[in-house]
């Protein structure tokens, strides 16, 4: 069997109010393989954007380790960290996180700008990948004169842009009428075919159906896996 | 980070917030522009006095009365109290000073006020009662005639050079003042030159408001005057160290100490009114220096406002990849494009407030004060713009993008 791309070891994740602990998450393990195409699905406030957090090593568990392709991220410094979120990892995020004075353009090409891109070469991959998320004529737009389903392709687009090894989505069809979520679902659903790994976070079982794998959170927990 | 990035995110702050943008700015502004107009009123000063001292004449050699030598070994002319009690120079001390190495020329110069009468017009002058050498190391252009004679002066004679002043004032432009007699005080005298105009003072009282006279009519005719200087040519400048010892020693055998005479070479009457604008300068700098400092503080407060502003776009350029040091850097680009603005507006405005001065007291910018100006901005906008842009390449990338 192949190496996991992320690996998150009794992961727990505690927040403090006053001197009262809350566990946001509980011993969680999760191995994330080369091509999955997994859902975390669980109830408001059940810890999946957590989850999501800790394993795109946007944030630190509390206790336990995370592995990135085997890699301790608790031991790593700050340009290393960032050099594994521009190339390794993609976010895609429920309120898209646009930038409203870049069109769409340079929204994509955002990470090519960390990796050290020059203009012209960034552009021209950027066009690419927007035609290959269908908004070819849309390229000069910017965020404000998108739909919202747009907007969250531009989002994924900018999550390929850098041929990651893993793109997390947190709830992409959370602010999508169910028409324009139909189309981002199958636009991951195709990602996946053509190799990409892929997590999508959601409540909504209907999203979760989609996937090869769901893990079901609740309270912290992981209750399920199938 | 490259520079189209850290550009066009510059440009859309600043066009999202003209406003803010502007008022930010007002401090460096302020400080800038008045930073280059007391520059530029303090060069156009300066270069006015050179020409003003070259016009003099050059290889003087001023001998005043009086130690007007700080303890710091620096001249200063405003010393009123050593000159009164210092014993006076005396009008032969000229050809003493003559017999020294080097000497071309030496001219007592003896100082009165007086009115100038001619008709029904009249002015105040200032009487400078001189020997015939005088004019052999005093370069005056003369409109009109020209300079009285040794003879003249032997025989008392009542002749006078005009300054333009006293020639138009009495007689008005174009008139021909040769051989006309003036009232000087009570005294009839025949004009026999007119000086063109110099066009101002150094401090002093102005050189067109002058009447020169032979110095033997001038004590006799006004018996109170004083001996003010004594003006001495040397053949080359590079010789005034040598003829420095050798007068103070003539000097001191005359009676006098080292408390009651200064001998000066022109430089060093010039750098000592230049000195006086450095001061000057300096204090009003200081001014300037605290509208940078208030300046500085505005652009650091609207920076920190600017990276709460966007605390999520923080946090999503850092899940995109970027390390700390490339939102220091975004934010300091911002907040000294910000102290550049305000340098570059400020330098208009000093500009425009030269060209208006101009009109009034002599005022120029070189490329000098325009580096200044915006080097000093730019380095505001940088110190300041620290605090801001590591509050911002600080954050956790979690809680910039949960940041609600
Ligand atoms: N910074 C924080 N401080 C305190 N509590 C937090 C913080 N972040 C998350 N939590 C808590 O952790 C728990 C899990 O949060 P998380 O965002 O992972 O939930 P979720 O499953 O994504 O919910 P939703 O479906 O509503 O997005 C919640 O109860 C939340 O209140
Ligand atoms: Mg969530």
């Amino acid at each position: 069997m192949t190496n996991p791309i992320a690996q998150l070891i009794k992961v727990t994740k505690t927040y403090y109010f006053g001197d009262q602990p809350f566990h946001a998450l509980q011993g969680v393990s999760l191995s994330i393989y080369p091509n999955d195409f997994l859902a975390i699905i669980g109830p408001s406030g059940s810890g999946k954007s957590t989850i999501m957090h800790l394993t795109g090593i946007l944030d630190v568990p509390s206790q336990g380790r995370i592995l990135f392709k085997g890699r301790d991220v608790t031991k790593l410094n700050d340009s290393q960290l960032a050099k594994i979120r521009n190339q390794q990892i993609g976010f895609v995020f429920q309120q898209f996180f646009l930038l409203s004075y870049l069109n769409a353009i340079d929204n994509v090409a955002l990470p090519l700008v960390y990796a050290g891109v020059p203009l012209a070469k960034r552009r021209q991959l950027a066009i690419k990948m927007l035609e290959k998320v269908g908004l070819k004529d849309k390229i000069y737009n910017r965020p404000n004169q998108l739909s919202g389903g747009q907007q969250q392709r531009v989002a994924i687009a900018r999550a390929l842009i850098n041929k990651p090894s893993l793109v997390l989505a947190d709830e992409p069809t959370g602010n999508l009428d169910s028409v324009s979520g139909r189309q981002v679902l199958k636009l991951f659903a195709d990602l996946h075919k053509q190799g990409h790994t892929i997590v999508i976070v959601t409540h909504d079982p209907q999203v979760a159906k989609i996937t090869r794998k769901q893990v079901h959170l609740k309270d912290g927990k992981i209750i399920k896996i199938n | 980070m490259d520079l189209f990035d850290l550009t066009i995110t510059v440009f859309q702050s600043i066009r999202t917030h003209k406003l803010r943008t502007f008022l930010t700015t007002l401090g460096i502004l302020i400080g800038v522009s008045s930073v280059i107009l007391l520059m530029a009123i303090g060069n156009g000063i300066q270069n006015y006095l050179v020409g003003q001292f070259k016009k003099l004449g050059s290889d003087l050699v001023f001998v005043l009365p009086g130690n007007l030598t700080t303890a710091s070994g620096k001249i200063s002319l405003s010393s009123e109290r050593k000159i009164f009690f210092a014993k006076p120079l005396k009008a032969r001390y000229d050809r003493i000073l003559s017999k020294s190495d080097h000497v071309i020329a030496a001219s007592a110069v003896g100082g009165a006020s007086a009115k100038a009468k001619r008709g029904s017009r009249q002015y105040d002058v200032e009487i400078r009662g001189v020997r015939a050498q005088y004019f052999k190391i005093r370069k005056l252009d003369f409109l009109f005639g020209g300079p009285f004679q040794k003879a003249d002066e032997q025989a008392l004679a009542k002749k006078a050079i005009l300054g333009f002043n006293v020639y138009k004032e009495l007689f008005g432009l174009g008139a021909d003042p040769i051989k006309k007699t003036i009232l000087i005080g009570a005294a009839k005298f025949e004009v026999v030159g007119v000086a063109d105009e110099v066009g101002g003072s150094m401090g002093g009282p102005n050189f067109d408001d002058f009447v020169y006279i032979p110095y033997s009519t001038q004590i006799k005719l006004f018996p109170e005057s004083k001996v003010i200087s004594i003006l001495i040519g040397l053949d080359d400048m590079d010789n005034f160290d040598s003829f420095k010892k050798q007068a103070s020693l003539l000097l001191r055998r005359q009676g006098l100490t080292d408390d009651d005479f200064t001998i000066l070479s022109q430089k060093e009457l010039q750098s000592s009114i230049t000195d006086i604008l450095g001061i000057l300068s300096l204090a009003l700098s200081g001014i300037a220096a605290i509208s940078l400092l208030v300046g500085g503080i505005g652009i650091m407060n609207i920076m920190l406002v600017s990276v709460n502003e966007r605390i999520r776009e923080i946090g999503l350029r850092k899940a995109l990849g970027a390390t700390k040091k490339d939102i220091l850097i975004q934010f300091l680009f911002e907040s000294s494009a910000l102290g550049l603005l305000g340098g570059l507006l400020g330098l208009g405005l000093g500009f425009l407030g030269s060209l208006f001065l101009n009109r009034f007291i002599p005022a120029t910018i070189g490329l000098q004060e325009i580096g200044l100006a915006l080097g000093v901005s730019f380095v505001v906008g940088v110190v300041f713009g620290v605090a801001p842009a590591r509050k911002a390449a600080n954050l956790s990338p979690i809680d910039a993008l949960r940041y609600e």
